[in-house]
């Protein structure tokens, strides 16, 4: 029921919820996760025939049209 | 779970997804940069088989080319040559038609100089002939004149002679006269029909024979009187026929009763015969 939001009566209050290892772990996750997005997306500049940050993802290379800036 | 653990797995998620969506695009985009560069290098490979070939072709045709480009460069020194050649003998020809122009002028004027002295030349011939003719009729009747006078005066001495011998027989017979009358003349006669007459001693005689001599073709006359009538080489005697003159008789060679010599007729038509009288008078 607790699960639910709902109290027994008589039962414990609720436990505030704490920071632990996991959340450490998820921050490292999303920190090495933005880093490789930017390296992914500064080699993708250099690889996309487009023009704009969001060019590394819409814009691809057309077979034997290839077009490098 | 604390509100950040939530916040970093929101987070985490989109940034998975981004990165799936980012890994997807430049393994797409490599992938066809690799194919194209594939692609480029082995066009690049058949273009430079194909520029090796065309240069090896280029290399032959760059060597034939020069061959030929030596080739032209020796004929074109050749035709340089063969030009300045030409150049030279057209020089020298000019000069030679400017030489021959001159000398034409000059032969030109050395014609007119030359055709006035032939007009100059051909009118005092003309003049010439004129005169010489006028000199030869003049000499030929001179020369007729004197064959005429000539004529006559041997017409004259054949008479004169003649009458001599006449008038000697008529002082013989004169003298035959007085003799058998008695009656003496101071004259005397010499010779075989010869007369003395103030020192003078007429001849006569007669041909006794008419030959030609074959060497010098000339008419020869043998008469009956030698040097024991005083006649001598080299003596001119008359030769008359009924008291006609004749022609001259040239003594060529004399003995004592005969003599010979040549018979001129003084180019006139008349024959000599035997037994004509040959008279002359010797000192």
């Amino acid at each position: 029921m607790s699960q639910l939001g709902m109290h027994m009566p008589g039962a414990m209050g609720p436990r505030k919820a704490t920071m632990n290892v996991y959340t450490g772990l998820l921050f490292l996750a999303v920190v090495c996760l933005g880093a490789a997005c930017f390296v992914v997306w500064q080699n993708g500049m250099k690889l996309t025939p487009g023009e704009g940050a969001a060019a590394p993802l819409t814009e691809l290379q057309q077979p034997g049209r290839i077009k490098l800036k | 779970m604390h509100i950040i653990t939530k916040i970093f797995v929101v987070f985490a998620a989109i940034l998975a997804v981004l990165l799936a969506a980012l890994s997807v695009a430049y393994s797409t985009n490599a992938d066809r940069i690799v194919a194209g560069y594939k692609e480029i290098e082995a066009r690049a490979a058949a273009a430079n088989a194909t520029a090796s070939e065309a240069n090896s072709k280029a290399a032959s045709v760059s060597t034939d080319l020069q061959s030929r480009l030596d080739e032209m460069e020796s004929q074109l020194r050749e035709r340089d040559d063969d030009l300045a050649d030409f150049e030279r003998d057209n020089q020298r020809l000019l000069a030679d038609a400017k030489q021959a122009e001159a000398q034409q002028a000059s032969v030109m004027s050395k014609i007119d100089q030359l055709g006035a002295t032939v007009s100059t030349q051909a009118s005092i011939i003309k003049s010439l002939e004129e005169e010489v003719k006028e000199r030869r009729a003049e000499g030929l009747r001179f020369i007729q004149r004197e064959i005429e006078l000539t004529d006559r005066i041997s017409d004259l001495s054949g008479q004169l002679e003649v009458a001599i011998e006449t008038n000697r027989a008529l002082q013989e017979q004169l003298q035959e006269l007085r003799d058998t009358y008695g009656n003496s003349s101071p004259s005397v006669a010499g010779g075989s029909g010869g007369g003395q007459n103030d020192g003078n001693t007429a001849v006569r005689a007669r041909i006794t024979e008419i030959r030609r001599d074959p060497g010098s073709g000339r008419l020869l006359a043998a008469i009956d009187a030698g040097s024991n009538d005083r006649i001598r080489e080299g003596m001119e005697l008359t030769i008359s026929r009924r008291g006609s003159f004749v022609g001259k008789l040239v003594v060529n060679s004399v003995s004592l009763n005969t003599a010979v010599g040549s018979v001129d007729t003084l180019n006139r038509d008349v024959s000599v015969e035997p037994g004509d009288l040959v008279t002359v008078v010797t000192r």
